[in-house]
């Protein structure tokens, strides 16, 4: 896929909450381009809430990884909240190899159930 | 794959070993039933010649097998349809479990009695013993290389398959309620097969949707710190999923053990027994056990009758 602007990244307003889905074989300045890409959607629209829907993502690598973690990092340090959602088995595998770092951060098997588990905390 | 050609030319086999080959062969086969009985009077003295011969129906059908072999031998033509044949012949004999040396020790002895009078008696008038023997050989050497390659071949595959079996048979995940998986995990737990065991879970966990997957570790004679460290894995991948696990099935011997090697089971959630990760597994998919009657107002019950779950 070919480097997209910050305005037609594919993150979404769903109940107030803000819901990123990277598209498969992103590369590392891809991930980097939607972190900074939901960071201003995140102080622009002023959600607190975040989910990361990984539905599209078969395939996971080093950097992606680190690019993933940092996005849930920066969600949470800005003193909101991260949630990763319809994680595929081998991405899920990739994340506990690789140790990244997700602690803190919520899994939820679908989309809609993360955002209404999230939505429901806001509430 | 080596065309009959290449293959000739690895073997050194040119058009005069071929010819001497024929040669031997049009005057030799006419004995080819007397081969064959000294052949399978050599066989009875094998251990392995009741288990695979015994049958009375199966002797017939493997001489008529081996005239063929050496009918094709004999005749001297190393072609794509002759190096097929001959890998057939490695594979079924692979296929019907005969060990590989029994295999190329019969072979060698077939070879044996084929040129032992070499240079004596009428099959031999007026032949180059010596160069026909050389010939025969290397044909004999190219047959083994495909019989034998072909063998290891299936064996390999069938090894293979096996393990596929065994790695099915010995992580039998169950879908125990809607949403609900159980694994119990039985015998050691090296790498390879918490590997496995992973794989198989997330793969069952994506399937079904799972909410909670309890993986009972009764079975698992050892738990050592690289077997919790597998099964801290597990969990966490399954959480990274939405799936919480919980580990079910840890004894007393079990529980002192991991509190003696230091190991941090903090973020496992465990209990003792089956009924009580169950119990626990229910709970967090919203079900509520008890006896019938005493479960509380308003509550999905499972207490004779299933009431409207969470998901459900």
């Amino acid at each position: 896929m070919g480097s997209f602007d910050l305005s037609n990244a594919p993150i979404q307003r769903f109940a107030g909450v803000l819901v990123v889905t990277p598209p498969p074989d992103l590369t590392g300045e891809e991930w980097l381009f939607l972190r900074r890409a939901m960071l201003e959607r995140y102080r622009s629209e002023g959600s607190k809430q975040v989910v990361v829907d990984l539905g599209r993502v078969d395939l996971i690598d080093t950097e992606a990884c680190e690019q993933l973690r940092r996005m849930a990092r920066s969600v949470r340090v800005l003193g909101g909240q991260c949630a990763l959602a319809a994680v595929q088995a081998a991405v899920a595998s990739a994340l506990v190899d690789l140790e990244v770092d997700l602690d803190g951060v919520d899994a939820f098997l679908s989309t809609e159930e993360a955002i209404d588990a999230l939505g429901g905390r806001r509430a | 794959m080596e065309s009959a050609e290449q293959l000739r030319a690895m073997h050194g086999i040119d058009e005069a070993d071929l010819d001497r080959v024929r040669e031997y062969g049009q005057r030799a086969l006419g004995g080819l039933g007397e081969h064959l009985r000294r052949f399978f009077a050599w066989m009875e003295t094998t251990p392995e010649y009741e288990h695979f011969f015994g049958d009375e129906t199966t002797l017939p059908r493997v001489h008529e097998l081996l005239g063929s072999y050496w009918g094709a031998f004999f005749e001297g033509q190393i072609d794509e349809g002759y190096v097929a044949y001959r890998r057939t012949v490695g594979e079924v004999h692979a296929r019907i479990g005969l060990p590989l040396q029994v295999f190329q020790v019969a072979f060698a002895r077939a070879f044996d009695l084929w040129t032992e009078g070499a240079g004596q008696g009428a099959d031999w008038q007026g032949l180059d013993a010596a160069a026909t023997v050389r010939s025969m050989g290397k044909l004999m050497h190219l047959d083994m290389a495909l019989m034998s390659g072909a063998f290891v071949e299936r064996s390999g595959k069938t090894i293979a398959e096996q393990n596929r079996w065994l790695m099915a048979m010995s992580t039998p995940i169950s879908v125990v309620w809607e949403k609900l998986l159980l694994v119990p995990l039985v015998g050691v737990v090296d790498s390879k097969r918490a590997a496995d065991v992973r794989h198989a879970v997330l793969k069952k966990v994506g399937e079904v949707q799972a909410r909670v997957a309890i993986l009972d570790i009764r079975g698992i004679p050892l738990v050592d710190t690289a077997v919790a460290n597998h099964l801290i894995k597990i969990t966490k991948a399954t959480r990274l999923m939405g799936c919480e696990s919980i580990v079910s099935g840890l004894s007393p011997a079990v529980a002192e053990t991991i509190v003696e090697l230091g190991i941090d089971v903090e973020r496992l959630m465990t209990t003792a027994t089956l009924s009580d990760a169950l119990e626990t597994a229910l709970a967090r998919l919203g079900y509520a056990v008890g006896p019938v009657g005493a479960v509380a107002p308003g509550a999905p019950a499972l207490a004779g009758a299933r009431g409207a779950g969470r998901d459900g």
